[in-house]
């Protein structure tokens, strides 16, 4: 269903909102676990819901530019200004989660303004190598990542995207 | 009532094989997710859930660890079944006489030409809320999970098959080649 890496430009609504669903293997210690995950970014703010393949909630996300809240299936609610540091209390990775809009649509930090959106396949941000391993076509004909892998020494997060959906929800 | 119809379920079904269709509503009453698969358990407390679609999902308990494969994703997990079975909604199939121990089972009485019950789980942190489980006519027809923050997923089971025997495999996991294995 995903095809091959294609270097078709990226053409994303300039409204910079979207939302995905897809499943997420989460690591923590010797464990790990295959969550299904939905994800939106709307107006700087992004949403992220974690359940069970069988629709347990296990927790819920929100990050804005002051900080972010996880409230947690046993009934915790966490709080941090920093995100990656709300990310090991919550998976045990510390992963810079404010990076995420942008991993997921193949924007690095360090891109000039200005330069052509190309796709990339890989590259290096905040600390961590990111690796696209398929794309798939979201709505509209943007070619949007579907399999990605972000990895930083022994830790990495998979995320497999099965929908996209572009502009404001 | 329903009761009875659980009661009789659990002692007369040793092993059954279903296929199974699950819908996930959100709280805010959307629809998050269609699946649909196939399941199997044999008491006591071993199981196998494929989900066919939209994804390849194999999640197998054999009795001593619970293993997951993701396809798409080549990841298997494994954890040792234990306290992962006890409060769990597979557990209900599948317990081994444990099920008052862990849930407080209550009629939850008729609606929609079925039989309810209620099993509310005795763990604060069994990570959800309660399990409904309905029956027609005695038979096993649905489930559903309702989590800790309002959503719910809808179990809707068809060709139910009792007492099937199953040949040792079913209930095992082998790691396919150049899959990545974490866990204990």
């Amino acid at each position: 269903c995903a095809s091959l890496p294609t270097p078709a430009p990226l053409t994303l609504h300039d409204s910079g909102d979207f939302a995905l669903t897809g499943r997420i293997v989460v690591r923590q210690g010797g464990k790990a676990e295959v969550l299904r995950i939905s994800w939106s970014h709307a107006g700087g703010e992004d949403r992220a819901h974690l359940e069970t393949a069988l629709g347990q909630t296990i927790a819920e996300i929100a990050l804005n530019p002051r900080g972010g809240t996880a409230d947690l299936a046993d009934g915790r609610h966490i709080a941090e200004d920093d995100d990656a540091e709300l990310a090991r209390r919550l998976i045990g990775i510390p992963l810079p989660l404010r990076r995420f809009a942008d991993w997921v649509r193949a924007r690095p930090a360090s891109r000039e303004a200005g330069t052509t959106d190309q796709p990339l396949s890989s590259f290096e941000d905040s600390g961590w190598h990111l690796a696209y391993q398929a794309w798939g076509e979201a709505p509209g004909g943007a070619q949007l990542p579907a399999l990605i892998e972000a990895r930083q020494d022994s830790l990495s997060v998979r995320l497999r995207i099965e929908k996209w959906s572009l502009g404001a929800p | 009532a329903a009761l009875d119809d659980l009661h009789a379920f659990l002692d007369s079904a040793k092993s059954a094989r279903a296929s199974f269709s699950q819908t996930v509503i959100s709280r805010n009453g959307k629809v998050t997710q269609r699946a649909s698969g196939s399941f199997s358990f044999q008491k006591p407390g071993r199981f196998r859930f494929v989900y066919q679609q939209p994804y390849a999902q194999i999640i197998v308990g054999d009795g001593q660890k619970l293993w997951t494969y993701d396809k798409e994703l080549n990841q298997v997990t494994v954890k040792a079944v234990g306290k992962a079975l006890g409060a769990t909604p597979a557990a209900l199939l599948t317990g081994d006489g444990q099920l008052e121990r862990n849930f407080t089972l209550r009629d939850g009485g008729e609606a929609q030409g079925l039989a309810w019950v209620d099993a509310t789980p005795k763990q604060q942190e069994a990570g959800f809320e309660k399990v409904r489980i309905a029956f027609h006519g005695g038979a096993l027809v649905g489930m559903e999970v309702h989590d800790n923050f309002g959503q719910t997923t809808f179990l809707k089971f068809s060709s139910f098959e009792r007492n099937v025997h199953f040949d040792a495999g079913e209930f095992r996991f082998t790691p396919p080649k150049g899959a990545d294995v974490v866990g204990e």
